[in-house]
């Protein structure tokens, strides 16, 4: 048995495909290029499909969760966002959140940001993180704007208070006027996710997106899939130890928390999986 | 008088012993795959969307700068 296991570890090592670091890597600068190259502005009409606000003075399209507070604030259902939602989970799920996400990739860079010899880990339980996150969309982006009539989520969400208050703050002189004690918390609120991002993967991501939170059920469902062949799979781990998102991969492959990033597929035990 | 010199073969197996003749189907039917529909769906929530000039009031919003996003209010 223990020989059986060293030569399914050997064939595994053999077989190792290269991690998809590099490429996700170049994807998320050209993405992060995208979305803030702001001569293509007239593309605002069309909610992006990651967290990015539309404040920023770069931004070429415009803020989902913004938009959909917007139409929550107003009592309208909102159809085309709706849609929207819809169309990219049943594609990709959550890729776009591993793949194309301005904030998600300075999560990925504050995280290889080594402090000492050890990097802190923290390991909270995945139940935790979604109650969290389903507590956040629900309290702050549906019953409480719906409630207050009043965007709640982006009076707090980090992603504006980094992409939008930070270079207004900066360059406009009537806006650094105007800034009071919420513009403090805000950046309170920043550098509390910038210091737990570089000790621990993602949090913002894994404790409070609220576009996670709305892709992260078509998951189960989507066009692209891990499918992991557990013959191929030895539990060694090096799945967990490569996600961004501290899950286990090889337990459940299509879990609501993956983004899709493909980093466990250098595991010749995980393929991507399309279709069916 | 042959029916009973034959040996008996279970009840599942004597049912089908022959194939039906006539009344098979070698088209087979592709499964409705969930993200069909949900991607069908997502469309025409799009197109409803697009009708009620949705995408106007997105860009609208979005136009105007956020003070909420900024943190002044």
């Amino acid at each position: 048995m223990k020989h059986k296991r060293t030569a399914d570890k050997r064939k595994l090592t053999a077989n190792k495909r290269k991690p998809a670091t590099n490429k996700r890597t170049l994807v998320q600068i050209a993405s992060l290029v995208f979305a803030n190259s702001y001569v293509l502005s007239f593309l605002k009409f069309c909610p992006a499909p990651v967290l990015h606000c539309h404040a920023c003075p770069l931004a070429v399209m415009a803020c989902p969760i913004g938009s959909l507070q917007h139409f929550v604030r107003q009592r309208r259902f909102p159809f085309a966002l709706a849609g929207f939602f819809m169309v990219t989970g049943a594609l990709i799920g959550r890729m776009t959140c591993g793949w194309a996400c301005p904030f998600g990739f300075l999560q990925d860079i504050l995280y290889k940001i080594k402090l000492g010899p050890r990097k802190m880990k923290a390991r909270i339980g995945h139940n935790v993180s979604k109650v969290t996150r389903y507590l956040v969309f629900m309290g702050l982006v549906v019953i409480g704007a719906f409630a207050v009539g009043e965007p709640l989520f982006c009076k707090l969400c980090p992603a504006g208070g980094l992409e939008a208050g930070l270079p207004l703050f900066a360059f406009d002189a009537s806006i650094r006027a105007m800034t009071g004690a919420l513009f403090i918390v805000k950046m309170a609120i920043v550098l509390v996710f910038i210091v737990t991002g570089i000790l621990m993967k993602r949090p913002f991501c894994r404790f409070v997106c609220p576009l996670g939170t709305i892709y992260s059920p078509f998951n189960k469902i989507s066009y692209v899939k891990l499918k992991v062949d557990k013959e191929l799979c030895n539990e060694c781990g090096a799945c967990r130890a490569a996600c961004p998102m501290d899950i286990d991969p090889h337990l459940d492959a299509d879990s609501r928390d993956c983004i899709r990033c493909l980093e466990c597929t250098s595991c010749p035990a995980i393929r991507v999986k399309y279709g069916a | 008088m042959s029916d009973e010199s034959a040996p008996k073969r279970p009840m599942n197996m004597r049912k089908h012993v022959k194939a039906p003749v006539g009344l098979g189907n070698l088209k087979q039917k592709r499964p409705i795959r969930p993200y069909w529909v949900i991607l069908a769906l997502g469309i025409g929530l799009i197109v409803i969307g697009a009708f009620r000039h949705e995408f106007g009031t997105i860009l609208l919003n979005a136009l105007i700068l956020c003070t909420s996003c900024i943190g002044l209010r």
